[in-house]
């Protein structure tokens, strides 16, 4: 351990000084000491994260990457010391080959999109060897290697798999672009004392239009899975489609989504160990808003990428440089209503609806109006306004209605940011929340505050505090207010360092001019970040 | 123990460090608008700014329109910024409506699986990084405080004259 962190050091200084060779280093250390809350309970909570990625650039366009990793433990995931990641790459006019551990996305990663994201723990990397050509108009991409997924939610389940594909695309200039990709999968399931083989096949075809203002895309993938084991065969398939207008004062994107990967009926659909379900390396579109403001992240819809049809209409509108609106609406639901026949346990289908989502509550449908204004009175003070409405339903197929949940909710978020003079600007962000909650049995109705000052001094510190307050008595953290304060500096232009202490709920935060999800917490953190 | 010690020191020495290696970063990518480009051969005609951004980053928003004005300002004398898009495949379809309604005049690219930004060893957005006619990054900073776009132009300046 000592001796690796010794040569990644020495390789850093070293290489700084040979002319044709040009490190690149970033790192980035979090520690956190409090108690972490889960739910009601709290816990005694440590956690030591450091992340260093070192990229090398050699002459000829090849590069080694590695990344030294020492989490022990981390604030989400599992424990690791070593590294955890390492690539040597070569690069040259349209010719690309990666050895090692790579990401990776086909068109709009319908079935392939290989892609980490620390705050939640998900890492989908390949380790293998990836590589592509680019010739003129066309370009072939191929990959092959093991992908070895842990579920930090779900930490029963660690999937292996073989995965090998390709992806063929075809430019037409002025017109658009033809794409076709395969992938092949054997991946092995852990169920209960044994592990599951399950094989898998995953063809897709999309194509891009581009006609002046109008771009217009549109996807297809197919899923067909074997598990040799159980003797059974499931088949799937998947749209993405979105058309957007990109006007000169106006932009209207329209998305629509019909998933189908594994529709099942609720017995199957709520059996955690099927290894038909879409599987951890695709990860298509959501076809719903993204939201920045920190309310509008908690509770989010989780989208069923087996089983759910939507649609989303985004439009901004420009009335001119200082004056912006954003329209955001989406629906969705799933496929098919069932009926439960009790005397058989069994299902069957009441009513199909495979084109259009449905706002009935039998499809357990999510709904979204979001709408801002954006004001800048000059470049330095801007004033922004919004209200979001959202509905959704999870229904319970055994009970009915009176057994499912639906969760409405009023969302106003207004944010003020300030410039009083060269050296300090200020930040004023206020969220009003309005909840029904029909499973908060004993009070239906409650609302959410959330308030965060930020001051930015001299363009290096920044001092926030965040305030959070509940008016629902049976919040599940047995809370009502929640206050953080947080010191942030930074070094230099890419170094930065934050101190906080506080009780946080969790959710995306916006600090130090960097937005990230936070998990509740009680206690100090700290961290750094460096790039050089 | 020692361990976390150790990695006290290389910190100290990160955070204490205000070089910026050369360059050396190169890719080729295709625009918003479908155009084929190449990073080096954009840099070989100015200064260039690198800006990583995404639609859910409201500092990154912010940062946009400072940049868009500092474009116009200097854009004559060959100074280029390239926008790499950090959506992921669910929100990227909306990009080019954004440009577009916010009058974005300089290239967008879309990086949905971090490539480039992976290439710049990026850890967090807004990420920006300016690089002179010679291809060496002159000045870099993570997040974006009010003041930054100040500090880009100071730079900018810096290797005007130097070139002059």
């Amino acid at each position: 351990m000592k001796k690796s962190l010794i040569l990644i050091f020495v390789l850093c200084l070293g290489s700084i000084n040979l002319a044709q060779v040009t490190p690149s280093v970033s790192n980035l250390l979090r520690y956190g000491n409090g108690n972490q809350t889960l739910g009601s309970s709290e816990k005694k909570f440590q956690y030591f994260e450091n992340l260093t990625d070192v990229r090398i650039s050699f002459p000829k366009q090849i590069n080694v990457g590695f990344r030294f990793l020492y989490d022990d433990p981390p604030e989400v995931g599992a424990n690791f010391r070593g590294l955890s990641k390492r690539f040597i790459e070569y690069r040259d006019k349209g010719l690309f080959v990666r050895v090692g551990n790579s990401s990776e996305l086909y068109s709009r990663g319908l079935v392939l999109n290989l892609f980490e994201n620390r705050g939640l723990a998900y890492d989908t990397w390949i380790d293998g060897v990836k590589a592509s050509y680019k010739y003129s108009n066309l370009k072939a991409s191929l990959i092959a290697g093991t992908i070895d997924f842990r579920d930090s939610v779900n930490i029963a389940r660690h999937e292996k798999y073989k995965l090998r594909g390709g992806n063929l695309e075809y430019k037409i200039k002025g017109i658009g672009k033809l794409g076709a990709s395969f992938i092949s999968a054997e991946a092995t399931i852990p169920q209960f004392n044994n592990n599951k083989i399950a094989n898998v096949e995953l063809p897709e075809l999309y194509f891009d239009l581009n006609y002046n203002e109008f771009d217009f895309h549109f996807g297809w993938a197919s899923k067909w899975a074997n598990t040799p084991i159980d003797k059974s065969t499931s088949r799937g398939n998947g749209i993405y489609s979105s058309l957007s207008f990109a006007g000169e004062n106006l932009g209207i994107t329209i998305d629509y989504k019909n998933y189908k990967f594994d529709l099942q009926d609720p017995f199957l659909k709520n059996d955690a160990t099927r290894t038909t379900k879409l599987l951890p390396f695709q990860n298509p579109p959501i076809v719903m808003k993204e939201h920045s403001y920190t309310l509008l992240t908690r509770s989010l819809h989780i989208v069923d990428f087996n089983d759910e049809v939507g649609i989303q209409l985004d439009a901004i509108y420009t009335v001119n440089g200082d004056l912006n609106f954003n329209l955001n609406m989406s629906l969705s639901s799933t496929h098919n209503s069932y009926l439960y026949n009790s005397s058989e346990f069994s299902f069957t289908v009441e009513q199909e609806n495979n084109l259009l989502p449905s706002t009935k509550i039998n499809y357990s449908p999510f709904s979204e109006i979001f709408i801002e204004g954006e004001y800048y009175f000059d470049l330095e003070t801007a004033l922004r306004f919004g209200f979001a409405s959202r509905t959704k339903t999870l229904y319970n197929e055994f009970t009915g209605a009176n057994g499912s949940h639906t969760i409405k909710s009023y969302v106003i978020p207004m944010q003020f940011q300030n410039s009083l003079s060269s050296n300090i600007s200020t930040t004023l962000q206020y969220e009003l929340e309005f909840v029904n909650d029909n499973f908060n049995i004993d009070q239906e109705n409650f609302n959410n505050h959330f308030l965060t000052i930020i001051a930015s001094l001299f363009n290096k510190a920044t001092f926030a505090i965040r305030y959070e307050f509940t008016n629902n008595d049976f919040d599940p953290s047995n809370r009502k207010d929640w206050l953080v304060g947080e010191l942030g500096y930074r070094i230099s232009g890419s170094n930065l360092v934050s101190l906080s202490y506080g009780r946080e709920r969790g959710g995306q935060i916006c600090s130090n001019g960097i937005c990230r999800y936070i998990l509740p917490f009680k206690g100090f953190r700290f961290s750094l970040q460096s790039n050089i | 123990m020692k361990i976390k010690f150790f990695y006290l020191l290389i910190l100290i020495f990160l955070s204490a460090s205000n070089i910026f290696a050369r360059g050396n970063i190169d890719f080729s990518t295709e625009t918003l608008n479908g155009d084929d480009i190449e990073f080096s051969e954009i840099n070989k005609k100015g200064p260039t700014l690198v800006s990583f951004w995404a639609l859910w980053c409201k500092p990154c928003r912010a940062e946009m329109k400072h940049l868009e004005k500092l474009y116009k300002k200097y854009s004559d004398k060959g100074f280029t910024i390239i926008g790499i898009n950090q959506d992921s495949p669910r929100s990227v379809a909306k990009v080019k409506s954004y440009v577009s309604s916010h009058k974005i005049t300089f290239p967008i690219v879309t990086d949905s699986n971090q490539e480039i930004f992976q290439m710049f060893n990026g850890q967090s957005i807004p990420l920006t990084v300016l690089f002179n006619k010679d291809g060496k990054i002159v000045y870099k900073h993570t997040g974006y405080l009010p003041g930054d776009e100040k500090k880009i132009e100071v730079e900018l300046l810096k290797t005007f004259e130097k070139t002059n």
